[in-house]
């Protein structure tokens, strides 16, 4: 059984208020963002969410990778706790946040804010993280979900289905079943390395490494 | 010479190669150690950091056996026993600034799996062992560099390992300090197996029982104290006898690979 205390101090060692404070504020600038575009006359229906169902989970995701390693992962390694499934909660517990949060900001009228979409960017841009996690560290780990979608956004395919629904999967309407297969498909690798590997401990430098002169 | 796996030993490695990519680190390293204060010598880039790294159980060898506290580290079950009777201060090292020094040295007795019961209690003595306990409730991003280092040690004891492995410990503090560490090392080795890494040659001589010299990635010296001085007593170059005893282990090394 694992006890309150250690919970508590690891939340606070890996910065976990900051990630929920963070992820209030987006769920809510989501929701005011969703609304206004949602009234704009030069966005025809469905378009109109994109912008939101897109960035917000992205941000999410983006405030989550910091939380993925600790101060000094050399250190927490060489200690008995079985960290595999600490990570694989870890995982978990953060897009169950995010897509939950972010989905009750959409849930009120799914079908103008894009609730299942929000639930399906959060699933895959938390893998991409989780991934990125294991290859650049907890530091770099935003990079790849931020460029990836960031490049599917200015690309505005506007294709539905087909190749689209499989590279552009961040802006696909949330009917398209081959954008949740891929979505799905990068959580479960992204969470299953970073379970495996943990965030890779990389160049020891920043500000919350002491250096020796 | 025959290598043993002896019962007593705490560390024993036999046949250990570890590399970076294609750059062989350690080659054939063979090391028994008692418990007792053993001091790791060798020049910059020697492998004292990644010998270390190894019996810390963060770096993976690429061939060779390692046991510690008499169990091998690549059965799972054993190496959780292991890693709660470890205690590791890397060279450098990440802490959490939010953190107060109590709260710091609690998680890591957490990590390292201290009976819940015990931990307020060690984590007390440990901060008492290394003189912070006056500072137990400042934030880690206020204290010096001396501080920090002493805030690593008690994270390192607060489990009470039976093998204990510091990185130049010493970096960062002043005359004082160091005494009063070497007073702590020669205490923690009365019955764990600390294995001290250092460029300060004073600091094994007087803490030290045993040393162990690593020159390119092998073995070139172990023994007592007293033995690497009696190397220098006939050449060797240096300001003091153990100075002159690592000089001519190293120089005498390196003429035999030639």
């Amino acid at each position: 059984m694992v006890s309150g205390r250690l919970l508590r101090l690891h939340l606070r060692a890996r910065r976990a208020p900051t990630f929920l404070a963070g992820v209030g504020v987006v769920a809510v600038l989501a929701w005011i963002g969703g609304n206004w575009l949602a009234s704009r006359p030069y966005f025809d229906g469905p378009a109109a969410r994109i912008p939101v169902v897109t960035l917000a989970p992205l941000l999410g995701a983006t405030l989550l990778a910091p939380t993925l390693g600790g101060a000094d992962e050399e250190l927490e390694r060489g200690t008995p706790l079985p960290w595999p499934r600490w990570r694989l909660g870890h995982v978990l517990l953060g897009a169950t946040l995010i897509g939950g949060t972010l989905m009750l900001a959409g849930l009120r009228t799914p079908e103008v804010f894009g609730a299942y979409a929000l639930l399906r960017n959060t699933l895959g841009c938390v893998g991409l993280v989780a991934g990125a996690a294991v290859l650049l560290g907890a530091r770099l780990a935003w990079v790849a979900a931020f460029g990836y979608v960031c490049a599917v956004y200015a690309a505005a395919p506007r294709q539905i289905g087909g190749a689209a629904g499989v590279w552009a999967w961040p802006v696909q309407p949330s009917a398209v079943g081959s954008s949740w297969v891929v979505a799905l498909v990068l959580l479960v690798v992204g969470t299953a390395g970073y379970r495996r590997w943990g965030a890779r401990a990389g160049v020891r430098k920043g500000p919350f490494i002491y250096k020796k002169r | 010479m025959t290598v043993g796996i002896s019962a007593t030993a705490t560390v024993s490695v036999t046949g250990l190669r570890v590399g970076y990519g294609r750059r062989v680190v350690l080659d054939g390293l063979d090391l028994e150690l008692t418990p007792g204060v053993h001091g790791l010598l060798g020049p910059n880039g020697a492998g004292k950091t990644t010998l270390i790294r190894v019996l810390a159980t963060v770096a993976r060898p690429e061939r060779g056996r390692v046991r510690l506290l008499d169990e091998d580290i690549t059965d799972r079950a054993a190496l959780r026993r292991i890693r709660r009777r470890l205690g590791y201060l890397p060279q450098d090292f990440g802490f959490y600034p939010r953190f107060t020094v109590r709260e710091f040295v609690e998680y890591f007795a957490w990590l390292r799996e201290v009976p819940r019961a015990e931990v307020p209690l060690a984590v007390d003595r440990a901060l008492d062992r290394v003189g912070l306990l006056d500072r137990a409730d400042d934030r880690m991003r206020h204290l010096s560099g001396g501080m920090l280092r002493r805030a690593g040690i008690a994270q390192a004891i607060v489990n009470d390992p039976r093998l204990l492995l510091l990185d130049e410990p010493t970096a960062g503090l002043d005359p004082e300090q160091r005494v009063e560490f070497r007073a702590l090392l020669r205490e923690l080795g009365i019955d764990a197996c600390v294995l001290v890494s250092t460029h300060l040659v004073e600091d094994v001589g007087t803490a030290c029982a045993r040393v162990s010299l690593l020159d390119g990635g092998r073995l070139v010296f172990t023994g007592t104290t007293e033995e690497l001085v009696a190397a220098g007593v006939d050449g060797g170059s240096g300001d003091s006898p153990i100075e002159r005893g690592y000089t001519a282990v190293l120089r005498g090394a390196r003429a035999e690979q030639r």
